[in-house]
């Protein structure tokens, strides 16, 4: 397993949004690193790790989450609820990615302390324009400093 | 019938035996004598006589009105009063207690046996009666309760209802999206194509868009219902003139004279009566584009039935629209327009018609031949 942190970690279940994702950074012609994990157990794991590996979780934190909300298992609002009670995730800059524009998720987004709610567009068009709005926003500059 | 039992209340033993004995040859049996209102209340509770024949001048506390009104009111004996005092004052006040006969003393024995055989009857009627109201408000209690059971019902159902169309819809969307996006990907290989297959990607794109576009209208419209609502005193022409700036902003190059009358204050949620106005304007500008300048009036007028509503309106010089279709104006994702000739979804006058029925109010439509179009709308008057 390649342990280096990603710029980007998107946490989705959508085997199509993974896909057309990586398509709009190949079109951006992005250099971004992006890691990719299937639902909120695996983010979670990967993210805290267990206890006996705590040593290394820092170094592998990503400079951005993209979180879905509706996924198997852990919803993207119990991963995003775990990362903030948890030290070491607590400032970790998260944005929701949902196909959901309910005004209920995004006040519960915030509530829970999510850094941005960003509704997936229904073009491809708008998915390549919003990535390169992400890596704008939160890889351009040194956020964590 | 003559079994009936009878009370005699009569403070003067004398005339009260004579009473009795005159009852008793008339085959009427009586349960007792009181002399006094308290006692004459004691017999009426132990015995239940069917009527209670009173003297109105007694011993104790208590007069015969008194007493009349106790036993009509607590046990429903109906009560003659027999009394020397045929003044107004005592006939005023005796008529408070309901009696069901008043004999001036002294009277006829027929006198007498016809008042309690009137009196025997009509208050058997009257049971009757107070028995039948009494039912008719137990069903009615009863029809209120089953509405208002069946309206919960209804009402769980549609919301039952509702939600499925709002899970179907935004499940639709990632679907949509995939779609979308790899027809997207593919314009890229058109020329691997056959040349008569080569607009199909993008065919199959415009139509997922618009899809897209149908399921987020879809979706609002659905988000009204579940809206919270929190009316106040608004300035509805400050709300018109914002709403109007920036839907004109929005299309530079069009020329659009603007009209604005003094309105009067409404009673209605800010937040859903700006979506009201946007979609209403947003389809007038829409249904005026072709006009140079669009000239668009806002005014209003007092409501003819209902005294506290208002009726505003929205005039245009646009292209209006055919009477015989006007019932179909307001239904969800019909347009009465080919679709390529407007863009859209024909949701906008759907949302109008569901946010202004929220807040209590009505919009309909009217098209002069050749005149544009007069959209109408009601809302409550600010108190």
């Amino acid at each position: 397993m390649n342990m280096s942190a990603p710029d980007i970690l998107l946490v989705e279940d959508s085997q199509s949004d993974i896909e057309l994702f990586m398509f709009a950074h190949q079109r951006n012609k992005s250099t971004a690193v992006i890691r990719i994990v299937r639902d909120g157990v695996e983010a979670l794991d990967l993210l805290l790790g267990n206890e006996n590996r705590t040593e290394d979780v820092l170094a592998i934190l990503p400079r951005l989450v993209l979180l879905d909300l509706n996924m198997p298992r852990l919803t993207g609002f119990d991963v995003l609820e775990r990362l903030r009670t948890d030290e070491r995730t607590r400032r970790l800059p998260i944005v929701i990615f949902s196909s959901s524009d309910q005004s209920a998720d995004k006040l519960e987004a915030h509530r829970l302390g999510a850094n941005d709610y960003v509704r997936k567009p229904a073009q491809f068009k708008d998915l390549c324009a919003i990535l390169a709005q992400f890596e704008h926003d939160w890889l351009s500059v040194d956020v964590a400093s | 019938m003559k079994s009936a039992t009878l009370l005699i209340v009569e403070d003067q033993a004398v005339i009260a035996a004579d009473l009795e004995e005159r009852l008793l040859r008339n085959g009427y049996r009586v349960c007792g004598i009181a002399a006094s209102g308290e006692e004459a209340v004691c017999l009426a509770r132990e015995h239940r006589p069917g009527l209670a024949l009173m003297d109105i001048r007694l011993q104790g506390e208590m007069d015969g009105i008194a007493t009349a009104k106790v036993l009509r009111r607590e046990l429903d004996i109906p009560v003659i009063f027999l009394s020397s005092h045929s003044d107004n004052a005592t006939l005023q006040r005796a008529k408070a207690a309901a009696p069901y006969g008043f004999l001036v003393k002294p009277f006829e024995e027929r006198e007498l046996q016809l008042n309690i055989e009137v009196t025997l009857h009509k208050h058997k009627g009257d049971r009757q009666l107070a028995a039948a109201h009494h039912e008719i408000c137990r069903l009615n209690a009863n029809l209120e309760q089953g509405v208002q059971e069946r309206t919960a019902e209804l009402e769980a159902a549609l919301a039952e209802i509702e939600g499925v169309v709002h899970a179907v819809a935004h499940h639709l969307r990632s679907p949509l999206r995939a779609m979308e996006g790899y027809s997207h990907l593919l314009m890229t290989h058109t020329s691997a194509l056959p040349d008569s297959a080569s607009r199909f990607p993008e065919a199959i794109s415009s139509n997922a868009r618009r899809m897209a576009c149908l399921v987020d209208d879809l979706l609002a419209f659905l988000n009204i219902r579940k809206q919270p609502l929190y009316p106040t005193r608004v300035n509805i022409a400050d709300e018109v003139r914002a709403v109007l700036r920036e839907l004109v902003a929005a299309e530079p190059g069009r020329v659009v004279e603007i009209h604005i009358d003094e309105l009067p204050m409404c009673q209605a949620d800010p937040t859903l009566l700006r979506c009201f106005l946007i979609e209403l304007l947003s389809n007038t500008l829409k249904f005026t584009r072709e006009r140079v300048p669009a000239i668009i009036t806002v005014s209003f007028r007092p409501h003819a039935e209902q005294r506290n509503h208002h009726v505003y309106f929205v005039r245009d010089n646009g292209i209006g629209f055919d009477a015989r279709y006007a019932d179909k104006l307001f239904k969800l994702f019909s347009q009465l327009n080919r679709p390529e000739a407007y863009e859209g979804t024909g949701a906008g006058l759907a949302m109008a018609l569901r946010i202004v029925e929220r807040m209590g109010g009505r919009i309909w439509a009217e098209s002069p031949p050749e005149r544009g179009a007069i959209f109408f709308f009601t809302l409550p008057i600010s108190p």
